[in-house]
């Protein structure tokens, strides 16, 4: 027996985007700029049905947490530079402005590119664009 | 014969159809005289008043056909007529026999000259303004009998091509050695005219105007013409399936253009016409003994091959492979490459095809799991699917990058992409309900913000339990 249920993108989008604000904005207190979102669980209906802090001291930049663009570390200088801009960072920072392959970055650099290392204060405007841009009224971040 | 299913003529040129307005006929019958007790032209015998209204109506030389008007901010079109003659109009308003006697010698009996204007910018096209000629004669044009075009001092080829539904009829605007003649054909054709027409040379004093370097021999032009109209090759009996017709100026022979039901893709596609042009469908056609005699050339001198076919057959073709209707499905667990068949045959398949099969596809991927509570192992080969599909870029330059992406999730309304489906199935042991599994979702979220998502469920999230 196969039981299936379709839930569309913009959806489950919705869904995610008002359980990261329940999450967020629940606690009055001072939300920190390098706080990380839980993990978001969904029911075979599309519902968010559980929340799951992250106990790691920090999250990897591997598994789904890895940068679309390709950084270089430069050991000496102890900094990052941008080999190769993925696309989606491209369009989403206003066409690479302000990016250089010449330039070094800190490690923090990690946190403004694509999937953002699953930072609160990135994921959920870039989110937000995405809700705009989903083929709803309204200008959208991918738009072209 | 006279049900033939041509079109009416305007549909096929760019100009209103005003333009191809015609005066109503006037009404038959036998006029009364207004003074019986008097003597009328009437009572003479017809070879007499023959003979009269030749003297009136003949002109000694050809009648100029002049026109202006149509230019690009004009679509009315003045025709009037020049030559050694005055125009008995006061013999052509005495009454409805006179007129149907004197005008009927009028038309047959003169000889119509048309030449292209060179000197001014008309933006037309030479062979139209003549069909509306025949046109604007209305009830008088099976009285015509003689016309003359000047064929020896055309401008380039483009400038007097024929407009047909998304374009032009011929794929090319630089055979300076064409000539069309379709639209008089078709004015010649719906009236079963027998009008003979004839190719000049006539003397082209205008500054402006230059004349070809081509060859043109107009007997050889004249014969074909001729020929055609005779019914030779059958053109006629194609109604709309044949779009237009070029006689070669140095009178060998010429192209015919055929019209499909599904043409290439074009800016100004003519929707409410069965047949369109389709450059793809060309016959050339051999005059022999000097234009007397037309042969079509059917022979190919190689067989057609899958990269020989036409054009857009081989689009079609090409667009079925690349694009099933039914979509592309993708296993995830199983797939590490996409079996895009004519994609990477060579370079020219993989610039020209490339994204119109990842953009344009509609692909289904599936992500299978035989856990309860998963995380579909972080999504990372979805993940490496669809980071993929984009473009990279190296430099920031110079790159196109962006325009990649934006296809992607585009809401251009008119070619709205189908854009991917996802489906995440489950295939556990025992009975489990969907609302018992458990999905970390925000890596699929994050992954999929780029998929256009719509209201309705085309683009959609699959959830499906197996067990």
């Amino acid at each position: 027996m196969t039981s299936s249920h379709t839930v569309t993108l913009h959806k489950l989008r919705l869904n995610i985007l008002l359980a990261i604000l329940s999450d967020v904005y629940s606690d009055p207190r001072y939300l920190h700029p390098y706080n990380e979102l839980p993990d978001f669980w969904i029911n075979g209906f599309g519902d968010v049905v559980q929340t799951t802090a992250v106990t790691d001291v920090s999250c990897a930049a591997t598994g789904a947490w890895q940068p679309a663009s390709s950084l270089v570390y430069n050991k000496e200088a102890g900094e990052y530079h941008i080999s190769s801009l993925h696309p989606i960072d491209y369009v989403y920072r206003n066409k690479g402005c302000g990016v250089h392959s010449e330039c070094r970055y800190p490690y923090d650099v990690h946190y403004q590119l694509f999937p953002f290392r699953r930072m609160t204060k990135q994921v959920l405007p870039y989110l937000m664009h995405c809700l705009d841009g989903a083929g709803l009224k309204g200008d959208g971040v991918f738009t072209g | 014969m006279d049900n033939w299913p041509w079109e009416p003529e305007y549909p096929v040129s760019k100009y209103p159809k005003e333009l191809f307005r015609h005066a109503s006929p006037i009404a038959l019958g036998n006029s009364q005289r207004a003074y019986p007790d008097k003597h009328s032209i009437l009572e003479l015998p017809g070879e007499l008043r023959n003979q009269i209204y030749q003297y009136i109506t003949k002109s000694p030389s050809p009648l100029q056909v002049r026109y202006r008007g149509l230019g690009p901010y004009e679509n009315r079109l003045y025709l009037r007529l020049n030559g050694q003659l005055r125009i008995p109009i006061n013999l052509f308003l005495s009454c409805r026999t006179l007129y149907h006697e004197a005008a009927s010698s009028f038309y047959s009996n003169n000889t119509y000259t048309l030449k292209p204007d060179n000197t001014q910018e008309t933006h037309h096209s030479y062979i139209e303004i003549a069909s509306i000629f025949i046109v604007r004669l209305g009830s008088q044009a099976p009285w015509l009998s003689k016309m003359e075009l000047d064929v020896s001092s055309l401008s380039g080829y483009r400038f007097h091509q024929c407009y047909e539904g998304h374009g032009f009829a011929f794929p090319f605007n630089d055979r300076d050695d064409l000539f069309e003649v379709m639209p008089i054909l078709r004015a010649i054709w719906n009236r079963n005219l027998t009008v003979s027409v004839t190719f000049t040379k006539l003397t082209d004093a205008s500054v402006r105007g230059h004349m070809l370097r081509t060859k043109c021999d107009i007997t050889a032009m004249t014969a074909i013409f001729q020929s055609i109209c005779q019914g030779q090759l059958e053109l006629r009996r194609y109604g709309e399936q044949l779009r237009a017709v070029a006689l070669k100026r140095d009178g060998s022979g010429g192209i015919l253009s055929w019209g499909t039901t599904q043409p290439p893709l074009g800016p100004y596609i003519h929707r409410k016409r069965r047949f369109q042009a389709n450059p793809d469908y060309l016959t050339d056609f051999i005059a022999e003994e000097n234009g007397s005699r037309l042969k079509l050339v059917t022979q190919r001198s190689t067989p057609l091959t899958l990269f020989t076919l036409p054009e857009s057959i081989q689009e079609r073709i090409y667009s079925m492979v690349i694009q099933p209707i039914e979509g592309t499905p993708i296993d995830l667990d199983i797939d590490t490459k996409f079996r895009c068949g004519l994609d990477h045959v060579n370079r020219h398949f993989y610039h020209t095809w490339r994204d119109k099969f990842i953009f344009e596809n509609k692909f289904v991927l599936t992500m299978t799991t035989k856990q309860v509570q998963t995380t579909f192992d972080d999504f990372k080969y979805l993940r490496t699917f669809l980071r993929k599909t984009y473009v990279r870029i190296s430099s920031y330059s110079c790159g196109r990058p962006d325009t990649v992406t934006a296809r992607i999730v585009t809401r251009d309304k008119d070619r709205r992409r189908p854009g991917p489906s996802y489906i995440l199935r489950f295939e556990t042991n025992g009975a489990v309900s969907l609302a018992d599994v458990r999905i970390n979702v925000l890596p699929l979220v994050m992954e999929t913000s780029t998929t256009q998502a719509t209201k309705n469920r085309d683009d959609s999230d699959v959830d499906e339990a197996r067990h």
